[in-house]
């Protein structure tokens, strides 16, 4: 598992470490059932304050991907599978608008008012 | 023209390496078919500390070198082939040759001499000690073996050294990196395992049963072992600014290598048996370390004083980039 946060980035840092861990869970890097490292140990490695680590976890909880346990830390859920099947379809996705030159901000609205349908 | 020193070693490897062990235990074997009129029967077959207390047919006797040693060439040779095709043995894979010829020759020696004691006697308890056999079996094998050492083909390094340094990972001066994986055995050697753990669970409950002195000793054995092996099979592995860990999952053994330490960072390739003569916490020539769960990637690591650590590990190529970066942060 492969995670990378960038503080000059404008993007919060709970919200890149979250979406580090749901790209590494896409990539296949960590698995379903798989432990993620304890709070402190990842907020030590990175250099954050813990509760932003636990703020990342608590977000990746909500949407599904962990199941987060007190004194089993943060477990990869079986969505991690799903993740990867949606992954190549994404894939064509960004392909698609990249050679229609559609930017991202577009291609996400787009995508956000497909859903209402 | 080129090919000719390889064949020559091919050829040299099949005869000495693999028909000699075979064929020392077969003329073994011969030797004491020919005795068989002269023999007590039944003879004896195992001694203890007062002479033979133990007997059984001299059929016994005879086949097991044969039996033994052929079982072990035929084993060690399926994992040579890949090395042979890579153009020599390593010294772990010669090492591995000589074993069967020490074992061939300590067995067939042993045995062989046992029944030679033994002829001509009525009766198989008044067989006499067997050590002399024994000691002459094991100094004979260990000279066959450094003889056959030097007659064998020169043995090649480990491919280790060729392969280059990685490169760091793309990423902003600015952004922090974290890699970390858990290593562990694959299928078979998890079977393995599971049989070590049935045996020493077996011993206890058997132990119990038999007596009831020696079980607190024995209990205490078998659970270290299963402790042990458990703890080796089970590694966590992390890159990170503060540098390289391995850590079995009982949290021993552990090493660490920080990052201001860390000379040189590769990808290699290991062949279990060849680089490292197994698998588990291993160690080889050139001061490597080896935590070797399987074959294929692994991430070398090479501290300041020339020490290298290998981990066999799945994306090793990321974890090595990730060392790398951190590196050339502390070194810069």
């Amino acid at each position: 598992m492969l995670l990378r946060i960038d503080p000059s980035s404008p993007t919060p840092l709970f919200d890149q470490l979250a979406a580090s861990i749901r790209g590494a869970a896409i990539a296949g890097g960590v698995k379903t059932g798989e432990r993620l490292p304890a709070a402190r140990e990842l907020a030590d490695s990175l250099e954050l304050n813990v509760h932003t680590v636990l703020r990342a976890y608590q977000l990746l909880r909500d949407e599904g991907l962990v199941d987060l346990r007190r004194g089993r830390g943060a477990i990869i859920t079986d969505r991690a599978e799903r993740y990867s099947q949606l992954s190549s379809a994404i894939g064509a996705v960004v392909d698609q608008a990249r050679t229609l030159d559609i930017n991202p901000d577009t291609v996400s609205s787009l995508l956000r008012e497909a859903f209402k349908k | 023209m080129t090919t000719e020193p390889r064949s020559t070693g091919r050829s040299r490897h099949l005869l000495l390496g693999t028909l000699l062990p075979v064929l020392i235990a077969a003329v073994g074997a011969a030797v004491g078919i020919s005795w068989l009129p002269e023999l007590p029967d039944p003879v004896a077959i195992h001694w203890g500390s007062d002479g033979a207390d133990g007997y059984g047919s001299a059929w016994t006797l005879i086949l097991i070198p044969l039996g033994i040693t052929v079982m072990f060439t035929l084993f060690t040779e399926l994992p040579l082939a890949q090395s042979r095709r890579r153009g020599g043995l390593t010294s772990n894979d010669k090492f591995l040759v000589v074993t069967r010829h020490f074992l061939s020759v300590l067995l067939t020696v042993g045995t062989i001499g046992s029944l030679a004691v033994q002829r001509g006697l009525a009766d198989a308890s008044d067989a006499p000690n067997i050590g002399g056999p024994m000691v002459f079996g094991a100094a004979g094998g260990i000279s066959l073996a450094v003889l056959v050492w030097f007659l064998l083909p020169k043995a090649v390094p480990s491919r280790f050294d060729v392969e280059p340094e990685v490169e760091p990972l793309d990423v902003a001066p600015t952004e922090r990196v974290y890699w970390a994986r858990t290593v562990h055995v694959s299928g078979p050697v998890i079977v393995l395992i599971c049989a070590v753990v049935v045996l020493s669970v077996g011993t206890v409950i058997l132990t119990s049963i038999a007596s009831d002195g020696g079980l607190p000793f024995v209990a205490w054995i078998s659970a270290f072992v299963v402790v042990l092996s458990i703890g080796m099979s089970f590694w966590r592995v992390r890159a990170d600014r503060r540098g390289f860990l391995v850590r079995g999952a009982l949290g021993w053994p552990r090493v660490s290598i920080p990052a201001a330490d860390i000379a040189a960072v590769r990808v290699v390739d290991v062949d279990p048996t060849a680089d490292f003569g197994g698998w588990g916490w291993r160690w080889a020539p050139g001061r490597r370390t080896g935590i070797i769960m399987r074959r294929g990637a692994a991430i070398e690591v090479t501290r300041r004083d020339g020490r290298r650590l290998v981990v066999t590990v799945d994306d090793a190529d990321n974890a090595a980039a990730v060392l790398q970066t951190v590196r050339s942060r502390v070194a810069s």
